[in-house]
């Protein structure tokens, strides 16, 4: 009987001393990481927005990374329609297309780039109360137009080197 | 049964705090065969500019670990959840000398050495411990081929440019070689990467103790 109560004991403080190294070795450090102070612009998503413009920020915010997702494949046909437009192998007709479509993936590449640099989260808009939205249905259309430009100047890219293969 | 607890409680702290002394991070990309030596994948040498026009090539970097990723100061989506994260690995190792920072901008075209400056300065963080750097746009793309290409064999998402606005952070070792990576827009593959952090950093302590 005392045995088993002796065990009993043993084993209830070692459950205890487990949590507490637990706590110990491992708490502090991560109390820490978890705290950082993070500057105002670095959030994504303005508390400031109301529900209307949070969905429509949203919308931007999607094509936008759909459109960025493919200006490393932008980057990597310029380099190939440059390439193209100087290659002494190419005929006069390839490279006058190479640098047509060369201009059109340059043409998207800095509306692309342009649009972001241009582009003003509510916190950093200067316009009048109330307007946001105005301003991001404004946003949306451009960013289409954009993302279309894109979508076009790679078509165009690759039909012309589904020619050369 | 009074001499097993110590080994016990040793062994739930151990569990607890992820903690394996015999694992060792993999040198991450593929190997290739050079002069008949098989040769591990290396980022090539560069030399960028960051906030305070220095110049960061490898040489600034040898026999440290540093955590590199993409990004650009307009971006407005997922770069302001990158920088959190950054940050967040910042201030965790940011007394530690062998831990250094590197972050790309993509958009060298409107990410001056000024904005870049102001950029840091409103992060309030040293620029000998979190570089940002800008240079010629080939020569950025080209470098992220290198860090991308190999994660991209790893999760084969196909071309490793198309990863250049992915999120990811990489870890490299004071060799040069990619030997972790995270998505650094979640935060809790971030806490992960952080176990990974500390590994390599005591394997590299190690390397240059026995040097």
């Amino acid at each position: 009987m005392d045995k088993t109560i002796h065990i009993k004991s043993f084993v209830y403080s070692l459950v205890i001393l487990s949590f507490f190294a637990v706590l110990f070795a491992c708490g502090q450090s991560k109390k820490k990481e978890t705290t950082p102070t993070v500057p105002q612009d670095t959030s994504t998503q303005p508390s400031v927005l109301s529900t209307q413009e949070k969905l429509l920020f949203e919308k931007v915010m999607h094509l936008h990374d759909s459109a960025m997702e493919r200006m490393g494949e932008i980057n990597q046909s310029m380099k190939q329609m440059r390439k193209l437009s100087i290659d002494t192998k190419s005929s006069e007709e390839l490279k006058a297309q190479a640098r047509d479509a060369l201009e059109k993936l340059t043409i998207a590449d800095k509306a692309m780039w342009d649009w972001m640099y241009g582009f003003r989260k509510k916190e950093k808009w200067n316009g009048k109360a109330g307007d946001y939205i105005n301003y991001l249905h404004k946003q949306d259309s451009s960013m289409q137009i954009v993302n279309e430009s894109i979508i076009t100047a790679l078509k165009q890219a690759d039909q012309i080197l589904n020619k050369t293969q | 049964m009074k001499a097993i607890a110590p080994l016990f409680l040793l062994f739930i702290v151990m569990v607890a705090c992820n903690y394996n002394p015999k694992y060792k991070l993999p040198i991450i990309g593929q190997r290739t065969l050079e002069n008949g030596e098989v040769v591990d994948h290396v980022i090539r040498p560069f030399e960028f500019v960051d906030q305070d026009s220095n110049t960061v090539r490898n040489a600034t970097l040898k026999d440290k670990i540093y955590v590199a990723d993409f990004f650009f100061v307009s971006c407005p989506s997922i770069c302001p959840l990158m920088t959190k994260q950054m940050l967040r690995l910042y201030k965790k190792y940011k007394n530690e000398p062998g831990v250094l920072f590197l972050s790309h901008t993509i958009d060298p075209r409107h990410d001056t050495v000024g904005r870049l400056r102001r950029y840091a300065g409103k992060l309030g963080v040293k620029s000998s411990k979190w570089h940002f750097v800008t240079g010629e746009r080939d020569s950025i793309y080209g470098i992220a081929g290198d860090y991308f290409i190999a994660v991209e064999d790893e999760s084969g998402n196909g071309d490793p440019a198309s990863l250049i606005h992915s999120g990811k952070f990489m870890l490299i070792d004071g060799s040069g070689h990619v030997r972790s990576y995270c998505d650094g827009t979640d935060p809790k593959d971030v806490e992960k990467f952080m176990f990974d952090i500390d590994h390599l950093l005591q394997e590299e302590k190690d390397k240059n103790a026995a040097k």
